[in-house]
């Protein structure tokens, strides 16, 4: 790496810039608003497209993408103009439909290419058909995932919606045919009281003395993680890999999180490794540390849950929670990356796909070879250090709405042409890291023990996903690398597509001296009560009252609702539509 | 003796090939002679402890070279031993009890807290202990096995399903109307 | 006369043989002896040495000078030498033409014009000559060949020598053409038109001249009164073969390259309007809009070279480069133009050359991402250590060819060893 920064700069770009100051604050509450609208103006479209059905043209997931970074786009181009250096998308949106589990954001030319590829393999009654066509069908669970960060100061927000039948009721309104009772139900319930509980928590983290005492007198990694696991337990459901409640600073969103091996990661996460740790618990085997220490990284890059929330940070709840009513074995829930590859190899329900967000890695150098990919570079380097789509570097986006659509679209189309040209030297060259769309899969457990060789830990997969340091081995007990268990759930002919469902919230612990009343309060930057309220469901299973963490998770839920004695849990709102200039309209909701 | 510049000097090359090819005739010879030794893994070697045919033969012991190379000639060995030399190996063998007896007694006197510094430690005993070293580390090295065990022993206990509970009303969120 | 021994080249006659020999080894005898061979008398003792006597002082007089001056200047140099001093000459004298020229031409303009060319001329005359006697000193041994015969001073060398050119000065008017043969038209313009349609004959910034005749006419006095070649200031005998040159050689233009030519026909210019507008550029833009390319100072290379000085380059031919010098300064190692284009030297060129990267300026965004970054990647090569190492190689494999070398002196050590070669 030929780059490098001073001491000083780098106390001043991790530790100054992060302090929480009125200014700071209010750019982490105009890039909430922003998101919040951004979510607000896809879950419309959405539900105008699929329910009230008042849009009469078919839209792809593609183009619903395109129009809503659009959208995220204009807003940011009123706030903060000339004002701070860097503001753009955080997160391009991306639309996962069922089992896809992150990363699902095609480009406007990839929806033919995607019927093209998987012309064999997915038929329309497969549940991946809705992504690789664009159009979802009535019972999809699609997340929703998209960001903005203004001067660096990241909001991100995932929810999740449910694609319902229609009916009319009484009143003559489009109202949902029903609840949805499916298996999926379960995981929504339990994603959603999770991260609700989470951001009770960490709201408990200004106030520790709240905090009730079966949970314990200090909010830890430890704590978090519990309560996470709980809920999902109580809602037979299963975290997800690749979940975490991580602390954000400027610029370190996670957005990096597998290719820079952030300094001073304060977080808990989830990966296959706790799963194995999970069930090895009640046995007699003692060292059930998950982490290893990670040879080409630093100690306090690797993720452990020995930390504690303090006021003044920022966090973000990013939960994954996939249900397992539909297994009657344990098994590890694991992740599959999609591979944009073809052929013989690939079986017959395997989804074909290409990934449409990069990010790029600043720690390399090459001196490319085409013209097209140094230009493409250059606009790579301007575009900032979040994850982008090709079609953000062309200048012929933002699209216009309100314009003529097809010729913006055949414009944007001819752009990417030489946009895909110029990446494929710059990813070959790892100047860019294409973050790949993964898949959900249950493998069972019983297949892996019996497959599994013991030199599992000593091979090593060139094409691994991201993975955080000190967690590159999924299977560190039982010794099974990347490479091993990819090839176990590829071979196991009872893995099963799971179905995730994904709620991310970014909350600020204010302190008093931030906050704008004169308690410390949370301010919840998404999510919440307006934008991402659940979808109606009904799930067979309820948290067990008897449970010690579950009664702690009761008196949470009271607590946030006490408003004098309670917790102060603040939520930035949606911008009015009509409303360009955004005077923050921000009321005290609580949950 | 050719000098150094000497048109006749012996070629290296030449002789070291020879050489070599000596060595390995002679390496050869030895295995048909069965007195190629055991690798050190193996069962029967004796490696690290001190080698000696009239010791075997007062013993009574074949040695595993011969047992290995000739196996069913039992302990046929073409080695003697005469009077003297056995009469010299009963004379140890009784220094050898009466220093075992003597340090037996220090170590008592001292509290017995050091073993590491005991005078006894000949090549002999250092090597079996670590053998057993070995040993307890290969059964420690299946310690993967002990997880699966573990996993497995997990998987098959119905009773660790958790906190699932089926019996109430259930949960219901959200409401008739699209978010 | 007596004897047996003679020496029949002297015709002396000697007692004993020593004498004679003596004799032989004279420089009179050897004299006498190459008398002989050259069929003359011989000469007697006396007069040889009045002879020597004589040789000798004339020699003892310019030996050193002459003989120095003799070997190092080669006939090559001395004809050199004459004829750089002849040009130098002529050089002074079309200058002072000039210069007188002008000095007329305002002296005429204040007279409202009222003299007529002969008295123009007396004037001139007078005005010259004294000027070419202060000026003529080192022309001293150059004009002394050219009239070996008399016994002249160099003022009337030159008034002499001025004489015959005023005599043999021919008048070209404007509306003859100035290179072909007694060519006259209508009118100067189209006399100008045909000495550009068939001669070349350009007239450089047209839009800042502002006294054509004059410029023509200087021109003309040039060629006419000084026989002079308007390009490469070669000197003919007369008009017609100063014309016939200048035709054969394509001389039909008004050299405009160097500084010097510049300023010798700048008095017909007013470049004034010019610095106006050059003010103007670069107000309103940055971009350099001329580089200098002047052959005084052609080891001064362009520095920022960028595309826009590129195109600078190609239309340089409207602004000059004779701006005032305050905005021009050289701080060693630039030189630095009005323009805001720095001309690097020479010696640095290698140095200009280079084509190295920019330095990357790192954005916020980043530079948060280097600072957090904890990952490691294999360490760069470092040229050092590789040394040390390859030392160590080294050493290790001189040990080892010396143990081999050692070991191989037994190999062969037998008891009763025979060496072939000793048998």
């Amino acid at each position: 790496m030929d780059l490098a920064v001073s001491h000083e700069d780098s106390q001043i770009l991790l530790k100054d810039k992060n302090v929480l100051q009125e200014s700071v604050v209010d750019k982490y509450r105009t890039a909430g608003q922003i998101t919040q609208t951004a979510l607000k103006y896809l879950t419309g479209l959405i539900n105008d497209l699929y329910h009230y059905k008042t849009i009469q043209r078919p839209m792809t997931i593609a183009e619903l993408c395109l129009l809503t970074d659009s959208f995220m786009v204009t807003r940011l181009e009123q706030f903060y103009k000339n004002k701070v250096n860097e503001r753009g998308i955080a997160i391009p949106t991306t639309i996962d439909v069922d089992q896809v589990s992150s990363g699902w954001s095609p480009e406007v030319d990839d929806t033919k290419n995607l019927l093209n590829w998987n012309k064999e393999t997915t038929s329309p009654e497969d549940s991946l058909f809705s992504s690789v066509s664009g159009i979802l069908k009535a019972g999809d669970v699609i997340k929703i995932t998209l960001g903005v960060h203004i001067d660096g100061y990241t909001s991100e927000v995932s929810h999740t919606m449910v694609i319902y039948p229609v009916a009319v009721n009484e009143a003559g309104a489009t109202v949902p045919a029903g609840p949805l009772l499916d298996v999926k139900a379960d995981a929504i319930a339990a994603t959603h009281i999770a991260t609700e509980t989470v951001v009770a928590l960490l709201a408990c983290a200004l106030t520790p003395e709240k905090l009730p005492t079966s949970l314990g007198n200090v909010v830890n990694g430890q704590l978090i993680r519990l309560v996470v696991d709980t809920i999902a337990r109580s809602y037979n459901c299963g975290v997800v890999p690749g979940s975490r409640v991580r602390r954000i600073r400027r610029f370190l969103a996670g957005q990096n999180e597998g290719i820079v091996a952030e300094r001073e990661y304060k977080g808990v996460v989830w990966t296959e490794s706790h799963q194995e740790a999970q069930l090895l618990i009640n046995s007699d085997v003692k060292d059930l540390t998950v982490a290893t220490s990670s040879t080409r990284s630093a100690p306090s890059a690797v993720p452990v849950d020995d930390f504690t929330v303090n006021a003044g940070e920022v966090f973000m709840i990013d939960l994954k929670i996939a249900p397992l009513g539909q297994v009657s074995k344990k098994g590890l829930i694991t992740l599959e990356v999609v591979d944009s590859a073809r052929g013989k190899s690939h079986r017959k329900d395997e989804l074909v796909a290409r990934a449409g967000l990069f990010v790029r890695d600043y720690a390399q150098a090459h001196a490319l070879k085409l013209k097209t990919s140094r230009k493409l570079l250059t606009s790579i380097d301007n575009n900032g250090v979040y994850p982008f789509k090709l079609s953000h570097l062309s200048p012929n986006f933002p699209i216009d709405p309100t314009k003529d659509y097809d010729e913006q679209i055949s414009a944007l189309d001819k752009d990417l042409k030489s946009f895909r040209l110029g990446m494929s030297e710059i990813a070959n060259n790892y100047l860019c890291v294409e973050t790949p769309i993964e898949i959900a899969k249950w493998v069972p457990w019983d297949h892996v023990l019996k497959e599994s060789n013991q030199n599992g830990a000593l091979s090593y997969d060139a094409t691994a996903n991201l993975t955080l340091p000190g967690h590159e081995v999924p299977l560190p007990k039982l010794g099974i690398a990347a490479l091993k268990l990819k090839s176990l759930v590829r071979s196991c002919p009872e893995t099963i597509d799971l179905p995730v469902v994904r709620e991310c919230t970014t909350v600020v612990l204010c302190d008093s001296d931030v906050s704008s009343g004169e308690r410390p309060e949370l301010l919840r930057l998404t999510g919440g009560s307006k934008t991402s309220q659940p979808s109606w469901i009904h799930s067979d299973y309820e948290l067990n009252n008897e449970d010690p963490t579950v009664q702690g998770i009761f008196q949470l839920a009271e607590l946030v609702k006490d408003k004098r004695f309670g917790l102060v849990v603040r939520e930035t709102q949606p911008m009015k539509q009509t409303v360009s200039q955004g005077a923050a309209e921000e009321t005290g909701m609580q949950m | 003796m050719p000098s150094k510049n000497s048109i006749n000097r012996p070629k290296l090359t030449t002789n070291v090939r020879s050489k070599q090819q000596t060595l390995a005739r002679k390496r050869d010879a030895r295995e048909r002679k069965g007195h190629f030794t055991l690798a050190r893994s193996e069962e029967g070697s004796r490696s690290g402890e001190a080698k000696s045919a009239p010791v075997d033969l007062y013993f009574g012991r074949e040695s595993p070279a011969t047992r290995r190379a000739q196996p069913g000639r039992g302990g046929l060995t073409t080695k003697t031993l005469s009077k003297k030399r056995a009469k010299k190996i009963e004379r140890n063998l009784k220094y050898a009890a009466q220093r075992r007896l003597l340090t037996d007694v220090q170590a008592n006197s001292e509290g017995a807290d050091d073993d590491e510094m005991s005078v006894d430690a000949t090549g002999q005993a250092k090597a079996i202990a670590r053998k057993q070293d070995i040993a307890a580390k290969k059964a420690s090295k299946n310690s993967g096995s002990l997880v699966r065990e573990a996993l497995w022993k997990a998987i098959e206990d119905a009773g660790s399903q958790g906190l699932t509970l089926q019996t109430g009303n259930g949960t219901t969120l959200g409401g008739p109307f699209f978010p | 006369m007596s004897g047996v021994y003679t020496c029949n080249s002297c015709s002396l006659g000697f007692d004993s043989s020593q004498d004679q020999r003596d004799h032989m080894k004279t420089e009179w005898h050897r004299y006498n002896l190459k008398r002989r061979v050259a069929q003359l008398p011989a000469i007697s003792e006396l007069v040889f040495n009045t002879k020597v006597r004589a040789l000798s002082q004339a020699e003892s007089e310019d030996d050193a000078r002459k003989r120095d001056e003799k070997k190092q200047l080669t006939k090559k140099e001395i004809r050199r030498r004459e004829k750089e001093a002849l040009l130098e000459k002529k050089k002074k004298l079309l200058a002072l033409a000039q210069e007188n020229y002008l000095k007329n031409k305002a002296l005429a303009e204040n007279q409202a014009q009222k003299e007529n060319t002969e008295a123009e001329k007396e004037v001139k005359e007078e005005q010259t000559a004294p000027v070419v006697t202060e000026e003529n000193v080192p022309t001293e041994e150059a004009a002394a060949p050219a009239v070996p015969d008399e016994e002249l001073t160099e003022e009337q060398l030159a008034e002499r020598l001025m004489n015959q050119k005023l005599e043999s000065k021919v008048d070209i008017p404007l509306e003859t053409c100035l290179f072909c043969t007694n060519e006259s038209f209508k009118d100067f313009e189209t006399n100008l038109d045909h000495m550009f349609k068939n001669h070349g004959f350009y007239i450089p910034e047209q839009k800042f001249l502002t006294d054509k005749e004059g410029l023509v006419h200087y021109l003309s006095e040039k060629i006419g009164l000084g026989n002079m070649c308007i390009v490469c200031n070669y000197q003919g005998r007369s008009l017609e073969a100063v014309r016939a040159h200048m035709l054969a050689k394509r001389h039909c233009k008004i050299p405009y390259e160097s500084e010097n030519e510049r300023l010798e026909i700048s008095e017909f210019y007013d470049f004034t309007a010019s610095y106006a507008g050059y003010a103007e550029n670069t107000k309103k833009t940055q971009e350099p809009s001329e580089v200098v390319a002047d052959d005084g100072n052609d080891e001064w290379e362009d520095v920022s070279s960028d595309e826009e000085n590129a195109e600078a380059t190609e239309d340089n031919d409207e602004d000059e480069d004779d701006l005032p010098d305050e905005y021009l300064y050289n701080d060693g190692t630039e030189l630095h133009l009005p323009t805001g284009v720095k001309v690097g030297h020479r010696s640095l060129q290698r140095y200009y050359k280079q084509n190295l990267k920019p330095e990357r300026i790192l954005t916020e965004g980043q530079g948060t991402l280097v600072a957090a970054e904890t990952r490691t990647f294999l360490p760069a090569f470092d040229k050092q250590k590789y040394n040390v190492k390859q030392r160590a190689w080294k050493s290790e494999n001189m040990d080892k060819k010396r143990e081999d070398k050692r070991h191989a002196k037994f190999v062969n050590n037998q008891p009763y060893y025979r060496d072939q070669l000793l048998q």
